[in-house]
């Protein structure tokens, strides 16, 4: 490890717009200004649980409300002038945050790392109870929500075992453990399981095993085979997989840390402590011989070192299986083939457009972040960048939905698109721009056959601004109801008029107004066909998508200027980055503290998105600025 | 149901069984000469919970379904609760009582989640997508080292019916959970085939046959003992909250060592209380839909709900044969979850439960046709109970069952005025046949209450804010 890079000492002064308003100082808590105007509209809207954001007024307390490094000689201090519009975040030396907690591998970085050691690629974790993985964070990865519980516990024992049979099924598959079980005699059977316990077993503990420790395995493998008549070396090996498989070092991602002297109260993740890190953040899997022999070369023990290998395992075809899992999570699209909806208001849907249209996203989002390298006419936005994504004027789409959508939806000109390729097509901007409009992100955010845009802007406010609302206690919500009016700013008006309703709904209905050109199968419209219960007239009222961005001056006529206007807040970026740290780091972020204590992530949460708006919010620079946080290089001590 | 007619239902049990403890005559005996003979009562050895989502109907277009009529010992089942009438005698309908520990303005937790987690804990959330503060375990939790000793199930029994529906995503979450050890929650069992088959190993049931014990080897023996020093071993090198979790880990492979050895050799002279249910083809139910499920119940699973009545029966004759069989001695059974985005096409209902309570405007008619369905499965659990002779007496009598929900009113979501309620036991240890209101007091007094009838003699439960001494008359005694 370089002493340099241990030794370094940030002293960093910045001032950042820390949430767009005032921070209170030196009170009792550190409230976020917006939930003091809102009172009692804290915690959830309609949409999913924000990750990360413990909403004030709970009283309660978070899970990571305070610790890590503060109170430390070397922790983070502040400094700044309440009312000043913004906080000078003062970061001297090095601030991990809470001391992390060991992470278990979730079910789908186990099915991953399944097959990566043994080559099985049946994904065995759909095999273990559904709740082996929590659902308190979006990623379903915060470690302090990993509960050891007996069903999990017992049925990674089940799995393991299932995964041994197959593993050690016939002379092929015992083949492709290691060669030398492709032609054993009797003569040469202990060694080769000696072999494969040595290798099997360094791989899935991630360090190379003592020969003590290849012993005990071996010694599993004798007492195996030994057991009956019938059993026979693949069931000795099967044993040995059986036991790696139930085993702390396999199933977790044990960090011991290496000391940083002068400074106990953190150490670095180095080596590879460090190379495991890296491969569950862009591969979600174990780290391969590659990496390893990266990781023992030292070259992971420095911070140029770490963003090197980061920028080489983002630029490999694995990191692509990992952004998806992400987006497949913070947006709602993964349920989209699931989407029912009443065939005759909407004869064209089907469950296969629903899953056309999460590839749909998922390839612009690939497309965007990986490939694209064009900045469009008249766009401030970087290519590959988190806003570029929000606003790009192009598609992806196939035969089938680029016939779905139609013509219209897309660029004068622009040829029909054949086959079961997903093809890049431009946009008609005048009715779609960027990710929000698309068929998958309307559709998926709507409630049954009717567009919501409480969701709609519920899902904008509270995923990707991060404001983190929730119904009011004490009320009767009343929801709206479908025959209450022609259109949706008929049947929510009574928000409006209604006090309690307003303080919220002010904020989060103007974000959502806007995409009601969008219906419940996200096809684009402008006028809302409505049917009377009574008289069984019907009604195409001319749709009103006027609306606007909380935080933002200025007023959008339909859901392409809301785009474009929300791309300026700086809640998009800084939301995002939030987003990805709390996936990143497999915890929840401390943001919050309960005394006039700086927020024990602060100083992570600054150097990410400082560097995230440095380098134009490009999404990729955004994970290596993470890699650079202390709170990934480094773990506080526990 | 008169006492005569339970009593003839024993006889016809006890003439084919010859492991009955008690001559056939006192079983005949009248109802006042029963409660003569063993005026203490039959002792509580077990202990099950049921949970049902969404509260119940104490208002809206429909009025009150829910709430009996008269006085506490004499009293008229609601509607909604009139399919447990022959059951009436071993209820204890306990009315008054405030789910205050979730209490949203006072607390600040969420308003399912607040609820969902303290029914049985009388915990606080910690705090918006947060549990339980550590070490606020549940009720059932508490009393399984004293019911499970011995028992190869030390933690008890959590299966659960069509759960995880909603924005859970088919994973445990607070949303969820109610059943907690100290460490945190823990899930429920949700695939009735593979529960079957690590119960009563491969046979198809209903033979009368013994439970078969799990496929015990020693090589399973040896892996978890080559496991088990890996933990300890590493535990050694951690800081305090890693070890911590591993050494939870630990535990729970130590349990699985211990059933491996006493699921194979336990027990030895079965009861005939002791018979496999038979298997019931689930096909068309499938245990994981949850992971399916879309944040707002619009992807519906109809094959997988269709399937609910019959799975529902299923998994409660297994757990009331685990019970019977020693195999534990606490159960929790949980319909479905507080989001419970499903539908109920038996009864003609296409869309959620939630949509009815609250979603789609509060519709209660609807609600009542779910909550009444729903008493007629509390029904066919104190029957099958009452069915098992564990030798004179039922199961039923030897077993408290605690029927409870994380709301009171659907619409609102409040948690004022819970519709809980006991039953089972013989009467005397709980005295049951009555309704009793409590008068707007902490539910975690009710939770003291019960485990006091255990034997338990704390005084308080539950999280220190929130009042929790034990109910003053009317109590449970």
């Amino acid at each position: 490890m370089s002493k340099k890079a241990v030794l370094k000492r940030r002293a960093v002064q910045v001032k950042i717009p820390f949430l767009a308003r005032p921070i209170r100082l030196g009170g009792k808590r550190w409230l976020l200004p917006i939930l003091l105007v809102l009172g009692a509209c804290t915690g959830e809207v309609g949409g999913k649980l924000q990750p990360g954001t413990t909403p004030g007024g709970g009283g309660a307390g978070s899970a990571n409300g305070s610790g890590g490094a503060s109170g430390s000689s070397a922790g983070p201090s502040y400094s700044g002038a309440s009312g000043s519009g913004v906080v000078t975040v003062q970061c001297n030396g090095v601030s991990p945050g809470p001391a992390p907690l060991i992470r278990r591998l979730t079910t789908y970085e186990y099915n991953n790392t399944v097959r990566d050691l043994l080559g099985d690629k049946t994904s065995p974790g759909s095999g273990l109870a559904p709740q082996v993985d929590s659902k308190q964070n979006t990623f379903g990865n915060d470690a302090a929500n990993q509960f050891p519980t007996p069903l999990a516990i017992a049925d990674y024992q089940t799995v393991a075992e299932s995964v041994a049979a197959r593993a050690t099924a016939d002379s092929t598959a015992l083949g492709n453990l290691n060669t030398c079980a492709s032609k054993l005699t009797t003569a040469t059977e202990a060694a080769c399981a000696r072999t494969i316990a040595s290798s099997l077993g360094s791989a899935a503990y991630r360090r190379v095993l003592t020969s003590a420790e290849v012993d005990e395995l071996v010694a599993l493998y004798t007492s195996a085979r030994g057991l009956a008549t019938t059993v026979t070396f693949g069931s000795g090996v099967a044993a040995m997989i059986e036991a790696i498989l139930q085993s702390p070092e396999f199933l977790y991602r044990v960090e011991l840390g290496t000391p940083v002297p002068g400074n106990p109260a953190v150490e670095r993740v180095a080596g590879r402590e460090m190379a495991a890190r890296l491969s569950y953040l862009f591969w979600q899997t174990m780290p391969d011989p590659q990496l390893f022999q990266v990781a023992d070369s030292g070259m992971l023990d420095t911070n140029e070192g770490v963003q090197a290998q980061a920028r080489k395992m983002l630029d490999d075809p694995r990191s692509h299986q990992m952004m998806a899992f992400f987006f497949d999570n913070l947006l709602p699209i993964a349920d989209l083939n699931g989407l029912t909806r009443n065939s005759t208001l909407f004869p064209n849907w089907s469950s296969s457009i629903g899953a056309a249209m999460r590839t749909e996203v998922q390839r612009m989002l690939e497309y965007e972040i990986y490939e694209n390298t064009t900045q469009p006419a008249g766009s401030p936005y970087a290519p590959g960048s988190w806003q570029a994504i929000l606003t790009a004027p192009y598609t992806f789409v196939n035969e089938t939905l680029f016939n779905y959508y139609g013509a219209s939806n897309f660029a004068p000109g622009v040829a029909p698109v054949k086959g079961a390729m997903f093809t890049k097509v431009e946009l008609n901007t005048n009715q779609r721009l960027g990710l929000l409009t698309t068929g998958g992100i309307t559709a998926g955010n709507t409630i049954s056959d009717i567009s919501s845009p409480v969701r709609r802007g519920g899902f904008i406010i509270n995923n990707l601004m991060c404001k983190g609302l929730s119904v009011p206690t004490g009320l009767v919500i009343k929801p709206v109801d479908p025959y209450g009016g022609k259109t949706a700013r008929i049947r929510f008006g009574f928000h409006e008029s209604q006090p309690v309703c307003a303080s919220c709904h002010k904020l989060i209905d103007p974000l959502g107004f806007p995409f009601e050109n969008y219906d419940a199968v996200g096809m684009y419209r402008t006028a809302e066909h409505w049917v009377d219960p009574t008289t069984q007239i019907a009604y195409d009222t001319p749709i009103d998508s006027s609306g606007q961005v909380l935080g933002v001056s200025g007023a959008a006529k339909d859901g392409i200027e809301l785009v474009k206007l929300l791309a300026t807040s700086p809640d998009i970026g800084d939301c995002f980055a939030q987003n990805w740290m709390v996936f990143g780091y497999g915890r929840s972020l401390a943001l919050e503290s309960a005394d006039s204590a700086p927020p024990a992530d602060a100083c992570n949460k600054q150097s990410v998105a400082q560097q995230f708006a440095k380098t134009g919010f490009k999404v990729k620079e955004l994970l290596l600025a993470m890699t650079q946080s202390d709170g990934f290089l480094y773990r506080s001590a526990q | 149901m008169t006492r005569f007619q339970i009593d003839r239902r024993a006889l016809l049990r006890g003439v084919g069984s010859i492991a009955i403890a008690l001559p056939w005559l006192e079983i005949m005996a009248d109802e006042g000469r029963a409660q003569a003979q063993s005026s203490t009562g039959v002792p509580l050895k077990r202990f099950m919970t049921v949970y049902q989502p969404g509260g119940a109907v104490r208002q809206g277009s429909v009025g009150d379904k829910y709430t009996p009529t008269g006085t506490e010992t004499a009293f008229t089942l609601s509607p909604v609760l009139a399919p447990l009438a022959a059951y009436q005698n071993r209820l204890l309908i306990v009315d008054g009582t405030n789910l205050t520990c979730g209490d949203q303005t006072k607390y600040g937790v969420e308003q399912h989640q607040g609820g969902e987690v303290g029914w049985l804990t009388g915990g606080i959330q910690k705090g918006p997508l947060n549990y339980l503060a550590p070490n606020t375990p549940s009720i059932d939790q508490v009393l399984t080292p004293k019911l499970s000793a011995g028992k190869p199930i030390l933690g008890g029994l959590q299966f659960a019916i069509r759960w995880a529906t909603g924005k859970s995503h088919g994973k445990t979450s607070a949303i969820n959970a109610m059943n907690f050890d100290n460490n945190g929650p823990l899930g429920p069992q949700l695939d009735p085939q593979a529960i079957f088959t690590k119960l009563f190993g491969s046979s198809t049931g209903g033979t009368g046959t013994m439970m078969g014990p799990d496929i015990l080897t020693a090589r399973r023996k040896s892996v978890l003992d080559y496991v088990d020093k890996k933990y300890a071993a590493l535990e050694a090198k951690l800081g305090a909250a890693d070890r911590a979790r591993l050494d939870q880990h630990l535990t729970q492979i130590r349990q699985l060592e211990t059933q491996l050895t006493s699921l194979s050799t336990d027990p030895t002279t079965p009861s005939t209380a002791c018979k496999s249910p038979t298997k019931v083809d689930t096909t068309g139910y499938n245990p994981t839909s949850g992971l399916n499920s879309a944040d707002d119940g619009s992807t519906k699973d109809l094959s997988t709900d269709s399937k609910i009545p019959a799975v529902g029966q299923f998994m409660t004759d297994m757990l009331v044969t685990a019970l019977a069989c020693d195999r534990t001695g606490v159960a929790s059974l949980q319909w479905s979850d507080s989001e419970a985005k499903h539908t109920f096409p038996w009864l003609n209902l296409s869309e959620h439960h939630h949509f009815y309570q609250h979603d789609g405007g509060f519709q209660a008619a609807q609600c009542v046709q779910i909550d009444t369905w729903y008493s007629t499965m509390h029904a066919y659990l104190l029957k099958a109970m009452q069915a098992v002779d564990m030798g004179g007496h039922s199961l039923l009598d030897e077993t408290l069952i605690f029927f409870g929900t994380e709301i009171s009113d659907p619409p609102t979501h409040n948690k004022i005025n819970m519709p809980f309620m006991l039953a089972g036991g013989d009467g005397k240890v709980v005295r049951t046949n009555r309704w009793i209101k409590c008068g707007g007091v902490p539910h975690n007094r009710l939770l003291t209450s019960i485990l006091n009838v255990y034997g338990d003699p704390r005084t308080q439960f539950g999280d220190s804010r929130v009042e929790s001494t034990p109910l003053s008359s009317p109590g449970l005694t």
